[in-house]
């Protein structure tokens, strides 16, 4: 047996195009013409879905163009917003982590002025006597938002003497108190 | 032809007529309808037209409890109903007026 609550249900299907207070408008408005109806009239109408149509016929409603996103429900929208977000973290992430390189290495070579040297080919050859002083050093710099942990460095060529090859950001950096010294004094020499 | 066809342009006429001078509600309008011949017309088509002249302004509409079953919602003409009626109902006249000729000119020859 065809219900009032039938007659609702398709006409807010019918409605579905419209925005959702119009649908809750229309359906309330509707339900309250058919109570007020006799039983014996509600046996006599068309069918729900027919009688939805023609109803909307009625309506200056304008027709809105169908879009999946407007007749998606909440919980799929979310889910549709979901699978949109996965979809770029599986795009973006994986490419940016692998690229992501936040330490840069820069070595510097020192000694005193008058140490001999000489060109051999593209190479510079520092001649040192025997209790002479080399000085090497090295900043590394961390230009991430992120604590970073060094753990290989390798040959970087031409680019340079070193490059580090594993630095990540994901555990807080390790200081080995053994050459830790405070900030903003100078390191003590060794 | 079906009869609602023929009904698509004057209907909003027809509902107005059928509410008359006084205060009417759907079902009432309904049965007018049907009273006089236009029983194709579906409760539906009736609600619908009922709704727009209202939203156009032309019917203004009460809800009144009853006693003996749900409140039912009672539909009266505006002055602007009025008017329109009156003017649509010349309208109208002229354009019977002018398909009878066209009929009857039809059925002598």
């Amino acid at each position: 047996m065809t219900t009032i609550d039938d007659y609702v249900g398709a006409l807010k299907r019918e409605l579905r195009d419209q925005p959702g207070w119009i649908r809750r408008r229309e359906a309330t408005g509707l339900r309250e013409h058919l109570d007020e109806l006799p039983s014996e009239a509600i046996g006599q109408l068309q069918a729900p879905d027919l009688y939805a149509r023609e109803y909307r016929t009625q309506l200056d409603l304008r027709t809105r163009r169908l879009d999946g996103w407007r007749r998606a429900s909440w919980p799929r929208r979310i889910s549709i917003i979901a699978f949109v977000i996965a979809l770029v973290a599986v795009v973006v992430i994986p490419p940016a982590i692998a690229h992501y390189q936040p330490v840069s290495i820069n070595v510097y070579f020192g000694g005193p002025d008058n140490v001999p040297s000489h060109q051999d080919h593209d190479a510079t050859v520092y001649s040192f006597r025997e209790g002479g002083t080399i000085k090497l050093g090295m900043d590394i710099r961390n230009s991430g938002r992120f604590a970073a942990t060094i753990t290989s460095l390798e040959d970087a060529g031409e680019l340079g003497p070193f490059r580090p090859t594993a630095a990540r950001q994901t555990a807080r950096a390790r200081v080995d108190s053994r050459y830790a010294f405070p900030r903003g004094r100078p390191a003590p020499s060794r | 032809m079906q009869q609602t066809e023929l009904l698509k342009g004057v209907l909003d006429l027809a509902v107005l007529g059928a509410v008359g001078r006084g205060e009417s509600y759907g079902y009432e309008v309904l049965q007018a309808l049907a009273a006089v011949g236009l029983e194709a017309v579906g409760d539906a088509s009736v609600y619908g037209s009922l709704k727009r002249l209202e939203a156009r302004g032309y019917l203004r509409s009460r809800l009144e409890a009853s006693p003996q079953g749900p409140a039912r919602r009672y539909y009266a003409r505006t002055a602007a109903g009025g008017t329109w009626f009156r003017q649509t109902v010349l309208v109208w006249r002229r354009f019977s007026s002018a398909i009878d000729t066209v009929l009857e000119e039809g059925q002598g020859t």
